[in-house]
């Protein structure tokens, strides 16, 4: 009987660390069945490229052949980032200073297109404060995470105007923009630097005052969310190309028919149809294919110790993406 | 030999595993699933590196749950001390126990996000909530199981109410108390990770933090798995040296189990 027990026990184990091992090698059998893509995005109207691709099928459209397309929505580039690494996500949607993070820790990875440009603020509920020279070590800033594209804005212009890029780095509290729009209504935090469409509401309420240095670092019409395309992806030039073709597809949509793009997009944030439209009028809200800033987020995250390693615009980007 | 039979059991089967993660993480060399000396070096990293600190980090999560462990096991005495006094107190005690005992601490987040803030106290409400809804279960349920001669006998004695509490019910309870105890403290430990983990701020820069930070900021997953392992051993720990210590010296002695 004891003899049985020390067998099974045995063969457990065995079985435990043989299939702990096959794991590895079963993963890359299962090509044969018909082709899957998963795209990742977030939450917001800055995805609608991605919106209209799902929408209209346009990947199916240009691949040739049989392909699944799967669309997920997660809450945050972590997330994106673990299935990338993982393999099961193949194209992920993130802001554009998590991007460079992603790359420079070496997410295997790249841009595959920039998806939009928004608009970002820093709002001041103290009439006091108009610069950020004025912010004392008492004054809370309200932004999404720290890493986060808010907060390397908030240290760029930081770097640019008090000449050290952490100088408020104290001053940060973390919360969502929603909470953070909340605590800047009711007090609790001095300033709140958030993106669109939040930072629309909070400019339209004429409460606040807006510090302009945010947009001095980084204007109007710069890169803001990208879309990363793993390497699996980048090696399957058929697909690649498809996706490039839909990318582009998409882009001239959202850009000539403002109203059916309003339309696919209440949907997907579940706002009414002037809300939508106000957004896509903004001047700031763009939808295009290019970087731009990319290089100089990339060289200034590198110097403010946001990034270990500094990254080239070719570890960062496919070829066939133009701007830097 | 026969004697450390349960032990060399476990040790083997530790060994087996790493045994197997190493071989598995060095033939797929796959960013998420770092290798054993990967870990390591980053464990060491997290506790030598200046901008890392991670002892701080669990310092920080230490003393917030020591704090809430206090908090939580005195109010938990107490309420259950009252309710086996006054049978009103009993019936609604018993009712708010029931109800809260079965909610996540990390559901009640956004409530005090909202009423609180994203500061320490809500951070210790939660480890509060976490400890004493489990602990006044087992505590009422020890005093419940009380026999009735030692009550009886106590009260001929001519202790008063505080006395039999005290003198009676809480030494005769202390094997349910102290098993209270253990369910609060693996509740909280596990709550204030989830609620460090999801406010991800560094106003409450625990361990959860850390690993937070490691995904998100420094996108370094060895760190992430040099947190996990440094949480097992604080685990250990606490179960070994501390809750094992203590039954010795109590239930253990008084040969109140076995």
């Amino acid at each position: 009987m004891r003899k049985i027990k020390k067998l099974i026990a045995t063969v457990l184990c065995m079985g435990m660390v043989a299939s702990l091992a096959a794991c590895g090698g079963s993963a890359k059998e299962s090509e044969t069945a018909a082709k899957k893509l998963t795209i990742a995005y977030q939450g917001g109207i800055g995805y609608a490229p991605i919106h209209v691709m799902e929408v209209k099928g346009l990947i199916q459209e240009h691949y040739e052949g049989d392909i699944e397309v799967e669309f997920v929505k997660l809450d945050a580039g972590a997330a994106i980032n673990e299935g990338i690494i993982g393999g099961t996500i193949d194209i992920g949607c993130m802001g554009l200073g998590p991007a460079i993070s992603g790359v420079s820790a070496g997410i295997p990875y790249k841009v595959i297109s920039n998806l939009c440009s928004q608009s970002h603020g820093l709002m001041s509920n103290d009439a006091n404060i108009t610069t950020l020279a004025e912010i004392t070590s008492e004054d809370k800033i309200a932004l999404v995470n720290t890493g986060s594209i808010q907060h390397v804005l908030l240290a760029m212009a930081a770097e640019a105007e008090l000449g050290d890029a952490h100088a408020l780095d104290n001053n940060i509290q973390s919360m969502s923009h929603a909470e953070g729009m909340a605590a800047l209504e009711s007090g609790t935090v001095k300033l709140h630097l958030t993106s669109s469409p939040f930072i629309y509401q909070e400019r339209e309420s004429g409460k606040y005052t807006e510090l302009a240095e945010i947009s001095q670092v980084w204007p109007s019409g710069n890169s803001f969310l990208v879309a990363m395309a793993s390497e699996k992806v980048y090696e399957d030039k058929e697909l690649f190309d498809a996706v490039n073709a839909a990318m582009a597809d998409a882009m001239e949509f959202i850009n000539t028919n403002t109203e059916e793009t309003a339309q696919i997009e209440m949907d997907y944030l579940g706002l009414d149809q002037e809300t939508v439209m106000s957004y896509l009028n903004q001047e700031d809200c763009q939808f295009f294919s290019e970087l731009r800033g990319a290089e100089t987020m990339a060289q200034f995250m590198h110097r403010a110790g946001f990034i270990q390693n500094e990254i080239a615009m070719d570890d960062f980007k496919y070829e066939t993406v133009k701007g830097n | 030999m026969k004697k450390y039979k349960t032990q060399i059991a476990q040790v083997v089967f530790v060994i087996v595993c790493l045994v197997a993660w190493q071989i598995y993480a060095t033939q797929r060399d796959i960013m998420g699933f770092p290798t054993l000396n990967a870990i390591m070096e980053k464990m060491i990293d997290g506790f030598t590196n200046p901008q890392r600190q991670i002892l701080s980090y669990l310092g920080h999560s230490l003393i917030a749950i020591v704090k809430g462990l206090g908090i939580g096991a005195v109010f938990a005495i107490v309420f259950s001390g009252l309710s086996v006094v006054s049978s009103t107190f009993n019936a609604i005690y018993n009712l708010i126990v029931s109800i809260f005992d079965l909610l996540p601490g990390v559901a009640l987040l956004p409530i005090l996000m909202i009423t609180v803030g994203a500061n320490d106290t809500s951070i210790l409400i939660l480890v509060v909530h976490s400890v004493i809804w489990p602990m006044s279960r087992n505590i009422i349920d020890g005093f419940k199981t009380t026999p009735r001669m030692y009550i009886e006998a106590g009260k001929n004695m001519g202790l008063g109410t505080l006395g039999l509490v005290t003198g009676v019910y809480i030494p005769a309870s202390f094997a349910s108390m102290l098993s209270g105890i253990k369910v609060g403290w693996a509740r909280a430990w596990r709550g204030l990770i989830s609620a460090e983990m999801i406010f991800g701020a560094a106003q409450s820069a625990g361990i959860g933090v850390y690993i937070n930070n490691a995904r998100t900021v420094w996108i370094d997953y060895p760190s992430v798995y040099a947190a996990i392992i440094l949480i097992i051993i604080v685990g250990v720990i606490v179960e070994y040296c501390v809750f094992r210590v203590i039954e010795k010296l109590t239930v253990r002695k008084w040969g109140m189990v076995r």
